[in-house]
């Protein structure tokens, strides 16, 4: 956002963090409004100091606007409509990825979400993206399910596997 | 102590008979340090039924190769992935990553591989011949030194955020307010947990790690077909042996560097509870200050990727140091080694050194014997390893994402973490695309919460007289230190500006 | 969060029948317990708890004919573990929780908690009683607990504890009440750092239960034992128990390392409960629990087995005493 175009400086996505850091904040204070001194000082303390750094940026930003060095853009959150699409769809299958994974398992879940990002953002072929994705899930099956014990909840991939071997 | 070579010869020869064993241990150890979520803890406590069964000084063998492999490991995925492995390899990303982009990915693994060799094994030689007078510092080192040591890594918010002073101090803030959701210190009443029991404990530091490094680099680097810049790519293809050699000039061009940075991490691992990232942090922020060219710093210089890795290791020693000298234990995975020893019938404590002098010093031992296996079969690695960074982000991107979510999970299985992860990606991710530093960020979550206990502890001891924090000589000191290295930039900047107007006049 | 919990085992339900029809006949006996149980542990590995637990399941697997596997849940004293364990662990009675009766019960009584006991989980068991104690690190110009409670009249006298809400904490408080002594407890949240600033003579001394200072040796001098008699003399400089020493009427402040089981699993699943406690009270007869035990670093005086109803007697006395000092204890004023 710094990235300066004609000696003005962008301003707009750049109050993301800031609104959530004030939101943040405030309902930090109001949980903590009924405890000793003791469990609040620092918090109270830390909120004070965001809000007056944000306080001073929305000053900085509210002049700069007024004065004309800063301009309003989007822009650089997502830069090109192409980028925020591959980002949006690569979150968006981790987020898919993550939500079945109670269902899916953990070998299943990660199969799926790799073999699309392959297809989808390498332009890989349907069979090589499966091999692939398929032996990345099989080593991670190994290793984290097998070897490290990690307690994912159990899909049907896992439930076959320990049925068949007896692990 | 009665230390004598007779000790120190036989447990050598005790270590050499068991080198497979250290092989075997080191290379589990490397391999779970790289992996964010995975720690020495968690492996040691899995192999406890191998640990229990075999004889006290295998065991020993075993759990300190481990333990320290996995400090050295948490350096890899930090420079090539720009992913730290665990908190204390959190600082080697601000230069390692840098060095990876601009091809010099190998130098980079070579010069932590070769920092945390010389600072475990330095720190582990000061510890067998010192010990005595080392476990001593622990006498000086209460919550108002530990007060000022956290400064010392808080300042470093405003070091890495110098290109943008304001934003990347609203970043620090808040992650020093993030830091504080949880019990509090004293009466371990929930803050800001918005209700969830899992956030009672605190912000789980491996989401927040995964999640802003981890998943937001992941979307940043979509933008191009390759992590490296097209020089780096150019050199990275060439690669073969002559840069690992090169690193290893590099690194001991810098020996000096090595040291100094691994006594760090040894002094601040003696304190119980205090840890790998602190050390790592304060080492990074010294180092920078004492540079002649401290601008370059997070540009991707040797001097930055040394420091927190020798630190780091330097604090694997340091922690073992109280379980062995006072017999209680410095942080988890010394306290799954007490387990390991109490179930042998294995004192430890003072008397350890009375009744079983080779066991306690056998631990520096393996810890000498540990590195040097390391330095022999990461170091060849490092030209394979490497290449990691050649695979094309459209393909390195989603399995980074998989397997680092992975490590999320692992630490504590919740699916709660797992959101968590996302949401902090989504943070890191608009962080970094705005200006805000996500370093700062992270200081404040890693340090916040300790920085929190310690002042609230020193007012609790003394009666809440806010005088405590300078009632103490060594915490004066500290302070002193504390101001000179605030003041330094200022002062040096200052001579400069007047020296270049000085010259433009003449 | 919970919804999908439960939907999930209603999946795993299913699709453990499918597996249950491919699986080898011999688990679908139903004999209890035919797979590992899960033991839940409130406080961190490594931690007192979980290396008596340890040494205890090694006895009772042999009895039980089931090994068992172990995840932690630490934070908030406790309480996370507890949370976890009832809202999201099923109650079929493979579940259980190793915990320490005490500190977790005044835990209970001083924090805004979201289960109920005994609605939601019992004890059904106890193995051993440990009691509180104050220990000065070697250093310490107090040779006895009259020289602490004396000084303690002039200024407040510091003592490091693991955490506020814990029998120890309690013990120093109902001391200094019942003596007129100033004391201020000074939580470092975990029985090592504790400890280590006693010895480190960061604080006047600290306030613990017995068996996790017996590893220190010589670096701490035990001044007084909350309960009637010191059953571990020699271990402990012959220290005298708190109400011989000054003439005070203190409780003991025990802590009462327990098994914890759901409310829901003694209705549902009445045998193999019996099953539990039954197989649990035969490790104590074992000779070879001797040896683990104190190899884990429990003195064998303290090992006691305690049936269901004492535990329930001894969480009830706990719930009362923090209310009693539970404007010391917690933030919610």
């Amino acid at each position: 956002m710094n990235d300066d175009r004609n000696g003005k400086v962008a301003t707009g996505a750049d109050w993301i963090i800031p609104i959530l850091g004030a939101g943040f904040a405030t309902y930090y204070l109001i949980s903590i409004k009924d405890l000793d001194w003791e469990a609040k000082v620092s918090g109270v303390f830390c909120a004070v100091v965001l809000f007056l750094l944000i306080g001073i940026f929305a000053l900085r930003t509210v002049l700069g606007l007024l004065r004309g060095t800063h301009y309003i853009e989007l822009r650089s959150l997502y830069e090109s409509h192409k980028l925020a699409l591959i980002r949006g769809s690569l979150f968006a299958l981790t987020v898919a990825s993550v939500a079945i994974i109670p269902w899916a398992g953990f070998t299943l879940s990660t199969f799926g979400f790799l073999f699309a990002c392959f297809v989808w953002l390498q332009g890989m072929s349907a069979r090589n993206a499966a091999i692939t994705a398929g032996a990345l899930a099989f080593a991670g099956y190994v290793l984290f399910i097998l070897i490290l014990r990690t307690s994912f909840p159990q899909g049907p991939f896992e439930r076959l596997a320990s049925a068949l071997i007896g692990l | 102590m009665n230390l004598s070579f007779q000790i120190l010869s036989d447990q050598f020869l005790l270590n050499f008979s068991y080198l497979w064993l250290i092989v075997i241990a080191t290379t589990i150890g490397i391999i779970i340090g790289a992996m964010p979520g995975f720690g020495s803890a968690n492996t040691i406590i899995m192999l406890l039924p191998f640990t229990l069964a075999v004889d006290v000084d295998v065991a020993m063998i075993f759990m300190v190769s481990l333990f320290v492999a996995s400090h050295m490991g948490g350096g890899i995925t930090s420079i090539l992935l720009n992913i730290p492995g665990n908190g204390g390899s959190a600082a080697t990303c601000l230069d390692g990553y840098p060095m990876a982009r601009k091809g010099l990915g190998q130098q980079a693994l070579v010069l932590s591989f070769v920092a945390s060799t010389v600072g475990g094994m330095v720190t582990a030689l000061l510890s067998i011949f010192l010990l005595p007078y080392i476990a001593r510092l622990a006498f000086y080192m209460h919550s108002v030194e530990m007060v000022v040591i956290l400064l010392f890594g808080i300042t470093l918010i405003a070091s890495v955020a110098s290109d943008n002073m304001l934003k990347g101090l609203i970043a620090g803030f808040l992650g020093l307010l993030i830091g504080a959701i949880g019990a509090d210190h004293i009466y371990s009443t929930p803050r800001g947990t918005f209700g969830f029991i899992e956030l009672y404990d605190g912000v789980p530091l491996i989401a927040v790690l995964i999640g802003v490094f981890a998943i937001s680099e992941a979307l940043i680097m979509m933008e191009n077909s390759s992590v490296l810049s097209d020089a780096g790519r150019q050199m990275m293809k060439q690669a073969g042996w002559k840069e690992t050699w090169e690193g290893v000039v590099m690194s001991f061009q810098r020996t000096w560097h090595m040291i100094w940075t691994g006594i760090i991490g040894l002094i601040i691992g003696i304190v119980p509870g205090a840890g790998a990232s602190i050390a790592a942090f304060v080492a990074y922020q010294q180092s920078r200050l004492y540079s002649k060219t401290p601008e370059k710093y997070g540009t991707g210089i040797p001097e930055g990727v040394i420091a927190p890795e020798s630190a780091n290791n330097g604090c694997a020693s340091g922690d073992l140091i109280p379980l062995l000298v006072i017999g209680v234990p410095g942080g988890t995975t010394a306290a799954v080694m007490l387990i390991v020893m109490t179930y042998h019938g294995v004192q430890l404590g003072p008397r350890l050194f009375i009744q079983n002098p080779g066991l306690g010093y056998g631990v520096f031992i393996t810890m000498l014997v540990a590195y040097a296996v390391m330095l022999f079969t990461t170091l060849p690695l490092t030209k394979y390893v490497s290449k990691l960074v050649l695979i094309p982000t459209p393909v390195l991107a989603p399995i980074i994402i998989a397997f680092t979510l992975v490590g999320a999970f692992a630490p504590r299985g919740y699916m709660f973490d797992l959101w968590l992860t996302l949401i902090f990606g989504a943070i890191g991710y608009v962080c970094r695309k705005t200006g805000f530093n996500v370093v700062a960020l992270l200081i404040g979550v890693i340090l916040g919460p300790m920085l929190e206990a310690n002042v609230m502890r020193a007012l609790r001891i003394s009666g809440n007289d806010p005088w405590v924090f300078v009632s103490s000589p060594v915490g004066n000191v500290l302070w002193v230190a504390l101001a000179v290295s605030l003041a330094i930039p200022s002062i040096v900047q200052w001579r400069r500006n007047r020296a270049a107007s000085r010259a433009a006049t003449a | 969060m919970t919804n999908m919990f439960n939907r999930r085992h209603v999946l795993f339900a299913g699709a453990g029948a499918l597996a249950a029809s491919l699986a080898p006949a011999a688990r679908a006996t139903g004999a209890f317990p035919d797979k590992p149980l899960q033991v839940l542990i409130p406080t961190g590995e490594g931690g007192g708890v979980d290396q008596a637990a340890r040494a205890f399941n090694r006895i009772w697997a042999k009895y039980l004919g089931a090994n068992f596997e172990y995840s932690y849940f630490p934070g908030a004293s406790g309480q996370v573990g507890y949370e976890v364990f009832i809202s999201k662990r099923p109650a079929d009675a493979y579940n259980i929780l190793f915990g320490n009766i005490g500190p977790e019960m005044i835990m209970y009584a001083t924090q805004k908690v979201k289960y109920k006991y005994p609605e939601d989980f019992v004890y059904l068991g106890s193995m051993d009683v440990d009691d509180s104690v104050i220990w000065v690190g070697s250093g310490s110009k107090f040779k006895t607990i009259q020289e602490m409670v004396d000084e303690g009249k002039k200024r407040e006298i510091t003592l490091s504890t693991s955490r506020l809400p814990h029998p120890s904490t309690i013990g120093a408080l109902a001391l200094a009440e019942a003596t007129g002594m100033k004391v201020r407890m000074i939580p470092y949240g975990g029985g090592g750092p504790a400890r280590s600033a006693a010895i480190t003579g960061e604080v006047d001394g600290c306030a613990t239960f017995l068996s996790s200072s017996l590893g220190l040796g010589d670096q701490a001098r035990f001044l007084t034992v909350f309960n009637e008699t010191n059953r571990a003399p020699e271990l402990t400089n012959n220290a005298p128990p708190v109400n011989a020493a000054l003439g005070t009427k203190i409780p003991p402040m025990s802590g009462q390392r327990a098994i914890a089981i759901h409310a829901k699993a003694v209705e549902a699943y009445p045998d193999r409960v019996k099953k539990l406690s039954d197989t649990f009270q035969q490790v104590f007869s074992d000779p070879d629990y001797k040896a683990v035990a104190e190899k884990a670093g429990t003195p064998w005086e303290f090992i006691q087995y305690g049936d269901a109803a004492s535990c329930q007697k001894s969480a009830r006395e706990f719930v009362e005493l923090a209310d009693r000092y539970r404007a010391l204890l917690t933030a919610t004023k």
